[in-house]
């Protein structure tokens, strides 16, 4: 579904990716690990037309989304939930989620989406008057996610939806993108919580200085020895009891 | 001596001996009027181009100025040369009144900008309604050839006065860019909450820089006065005023030295032209200096000298790159 | 000061008011969606005195007739101006956007000069009484059309903005413009949109004050100036603060008429601006900061 090649990109003269590569297929859920600087959020920026991409390729569903606007690309179904969220904050729960419907597509199911996001989230249905500013972390990355499924992605992007959040409520996100995933939704995953991640996805990938260095299965990633010395604080050392 | 320096006493040395050339009397205002804006562009540069603050209102010491030296010599009979000085002091006082406020209140960018519009004009409406100052009347200043009085029988008079008030603000701004006030002033443009929290006194470094500008501009003021022989609200403190001063600075480039000269240099001449060319048209040559304005910021935003220097600057990174190369074989 | 005159200057300020209010709405809406200081508000203002005025001057057309025609061409001029100039400067620092917006101000205004001549030019509209009697008070009646025009206006941008989804657009991608990119928002078109909609309430409110203020080329001066202290009085993006800015400013200048002499009442303005930028330069119902 989602193609990317060698893309090189970066800001201003500060190049950030370098010839990265990697694809989503339909219905996969994929995770994209690394740590702090790596460039994960960087790759997302430029997927989604907020960063130009210097050289390589994307390609989603067939169609070229190299140097297209950001509108066009939400509008062949490529849907991202960015890092900071980037909320409509003035705005009631309501209006924002009416505009992440704002394409003409989106628009004509807003009703029956809207009711979607509801049942997936039944806490924004108490306040869906309330001005998102004042909701609390949580909350918000709720209000972001139900956003932007009203936008009928057929690729969810969600960039470290569990950032500043409790362990609760990060296993209650996680546990919102296992619904989602569940009703077909092909998800590229951006998180630091690598065990979350890969307990989640299908395959990984491991980005450090704007490279990929490693790939696979989520399973195997788990229990990679290297990926768990790297990211997870375990040494292989056993332990004298 | 460098390279740079000999040029530039060159240049000056043929500047001085323009009368001398010619005695064609509208040349020489032309001249005049080349350096006047020199000077009154490169002393709001010291506050708007090195220090970064943005003054849309300098017409607030250009009247002070001009005003000051007027009504020293029409109601006591005081000397303009007299006049120029007590203007400065006058000037430097409103200029840190509107200073302390507008730094201690923390008054950044636009704000700022339209602050000094507002000073300004505030001014220009309290002069216009006091019969001292002869309200919209304005004051007309006795012609003469008193030197003494400031007071030329030719153009020539003007000229040397004109380009020696130029030469010695133009030195002031030069020293103080190459001062440790410059270079705090410098920091404080790219970045004042950096400077700040680098030990640079941000408050009373811009006080001194509003200081020193408001000052030489009330000299410009004062010349301005003696040479037309005539002032009133509009002309002395009125906006078109605050925006012929920011014109040649920002065209020739904010924060350089030779900055407001070259924009003086193409905009007098150009404003004659198209005033004269189209002379039954008013306001034709305000068209091209807007037009010019929208075109510099576009796509010179760093002015003509700014851009210049940055083209100098690359090829000459570009030529000690070709240098270190060589040496690496 | 008695109790008729007291009435008297309230009513006349409120009127006026209402009109910078209309001026203040576009310049707010103009920096909420593209942070950008539109100094050539009071310009686009004047050009709309102007069509209004030739309509009634070759075509004996009322300027509430020509009204729209001053919406339409102050729109076309406005998106011209955003998608040709302004769109460029996108990024640059504050004063340098004001000063395109200036040199802009400055190309318009001695445009007109140079064309229009700087006759002071006026409109009639004689189908309509003078003035109304109200308790001994006397009230324009095309200050008082221009007011309730106005208010009627900012009800219906109010509106506008509130339930249409290319209003919610404009209001999204003011409050964060990545994040409209993201819903799909085309955000040049919104851009192109907003300053449009912006010159087209500076014309109409140009239309509007025909009947009771001279043409003239040099007409926009006062009105830009009065207009961004009532911006920075309502908080800069603040739509209700520039309506309610709006009437404080008008209402402060009618009273400054009448107790301070001479032109001295424009200092009352000015003073507010001074003060309003010294102590709470987020405006008195806070807004954006750049």
């Amino acid at each position: 579904m989602l193609k990317v090649e060698n893309i090189n990109a970066g800001y201003g003269n500060l190049q950030i990716l370098r010839n990265l590569s990697f694809e989503v297929n339909q219905g996969e859920v994929v995770s994209i690990l690394g740590t702090n600087g790596a460039g994960k959020t960087t790759t997302l920026r430029a997927i989604s037309g907020l960063i130009p991409i210097h050289s390589g390729t994307v390609y989603f569903n067939d169609v070229l989304l190299n140097k297209k606007s950001a509108e066009f690309i939400v509008k062949s179904g490529l849907v991202q939930v960015p890092e900071d969220r980037k909320l409509f904050t003035d705005m009631t729960v309501l209006e924002n989620l009416e505009m992440g419907a704002y394409t003409k597509g989106a628009r004509k199911n807003l009703k029956k989406n809207l009711e979607y996001c509801f049942e997936l989230f039944p806490i924004l249905k108490e306040r869906i008057k309330q001005i998102s500013g004042t909701m609390s972390g949580g909350q918000q990355q709720m209000v972001a996610i139900a956003r932007a499924l009203m936008a009928e992605p057929k690729l969810l992007i969600l960039d470290e939806p569990s950032i500043g959040l409790s362990p609760l409520l990060t296993k209650q996100v996680f546990e919102i993108i296992s619904e989602i995933k569940k009703n077909g939704v092909t998800i590229l995953l951006v998180e630091q919580n690598v065990n979350q991640a890969l307990q989640l996805a299908d395959r990984g990938y491991v980005i450090e200085n704007g490279e990929v260095v490693m790939s696979g299965d989520a399973g195997v990633l788990l229990n990679d020895e290297n990926l768990k010395a790297a990211y997870l604080g375990i040494t292989t050392e056993k332990v004298a009891l | 001596m460098k390279k740079s320096h000999i040029f530039y006493g060159i240049g000056l040395i043929l500047i001085a001996l323009f009368p001398f050339v010619t005695d064609n009397q509208y040349f020489m205002h032309i001249a005049i009027l080349i350096l006047y804006y020199a000077l009154v562009s490169q002393a709001w540069n010291i506050l708007s181009g090195y220090a970064g603050q943005f003054s849309f209102g300098h017409a607030i010491f250009f009247g002070t100025g001009a005003y000051s030296s007027a009504i020293l010599l029409s109601k006591y009979n005081i000397s303009p040369w007299i006049g120029m000085f007590i203007g400065a002091i006058i000037a430097i006082g409103i200029a840190l009144l509107i200073g302390f406020l507008s730094f201690r209140y923390k008054l950044r960018g636009a704000y700022f900008s339209l602050g000094t519009l507002a000073f300004a004009e505030i001014l220009r409406i309290l002069v216009q309604n006091m019969d001292y100052f002869n309200k919209t009347l304005g004051i007309l200043l006795p012609i003469g050839d008193n030197p003494w009085l400031f007071q030329f029988e030719s153009r020539a008079g003007y000229f040397y006065i004109i380009l020696i008030l130029t030469i010695i603000v133009t030195v002031v701004a030069y020293l103080i860019s190459k001062s440790r006030l410059g270079f705090n002033l410098i920091a404080i443009r790219e970045n004042e909450e950096a400077a700040q929290s680098l030990g640079v006194k941000t408050f009373k470094n811009k006080m001194i820089a509003i200081a020193i500008s408001g000052a030489l501009t009330s000299v410009g003021g004062t010349f301005y006065a003696q040479y037309l022989l005539y002032i009133d609200p509009p002309t002395t403190f009125g906006n078109d005023v605050s925006i012929s001063i920011i014109l040649p600075a920002i065209l020739g480039g904010m924060g350089t030295i030779l900055g407001p000269f070259m924009g003086a240099i193409i905009i007098v001449p150009l404003g004659e032209l198209t005033s004269h060319f189209f002379g039954g048209f008013a306001g034709i040559h305000l068209m091209v200096y807007g037009l010019i304005l929208v075109l510099v910021i576009l796509f010179l935003p760093e002015g003509l000298v700014g851009w210049f220097q940055e083209k100098m600057r690359s090829s000459r990174l570009k030529k000690e790159g070709n240098q270190n190369d060589i040496t690496e074989t | 000061m008695s109790v008729e005159l007291f009435f008297q200057s309230l009513i006349d300020g409120t009127l006026m008011g209402g009109i910078y209010g209309l001026v203040a709405i576009g310049l707010t809406l103009i920096f909420g969606v593209m942070k950008i200081i539109n100094f050539a508000q009071g310009a686009l203002m004047m050009l709309g005195m102007y069509v209004s005025y030739w309509c009634f001057a070759i075509l004996g057309i009322s300027p509430y007739l020509s009204l729209p025609l001053s919406a339409i061409i102050l729109f076309a001029i406005g998106m011209t101006m955003q998608r040709g100039i302004l769109q460029r400067m996108a990024g640059a620092p504050d004063h340098n956007q004001l000063l395109v917006t200036l040199g802009i101000t400055l190309f318009i205004e001695n445009l007109a000069l140079v064309i229009f001549k700087p006759d002071f030019r006026s409109v009639t509209v004689d189908s309509l009484p003078a003035s109304l009697s109200f308790f001994n008070l006397n009230i324009h009646t095309t200050k008082l059309i221009a007011f309730l025009f106005a208010i009627v206006l900012a009800i219906g941008l109010f509106y506008f903005l509130k339930k249409t989804f290319i209003g919610k657009a404009i209001r999204a991608t003011s409050i964060n413009s990545q994040g409209a990119s993201l819903v799909g928002v085309n955000i040049t078109k919104i851009n192109y949109i907003a300053f449009g909609l912006g010159a087209a309430l500076a014309g109409v409110a140009g239309s509007l004050i025909t009947p009771f203020f001279y043409t003239s080329p040099t007409v926009g001066a006062s009105f830009i100036l009065k207009g961004f202290v009532v911006v920075v009085l309502g908080g800069l993006g603040n739509f209700i603060g520039a309506l309610v800015g709006g009437l404080l400013i008008g209402i402060s200048e009618a009273f400054g008429g009448v107790l301070l002499p001479g032109s001295l009442k424009d200092l009352m303005t000015y003073l507010i601006f001074i003060i309003i930028l010294l102590l709470k330069p987020s405006g008195l119902f806070g807004g954006k900061t750049r």
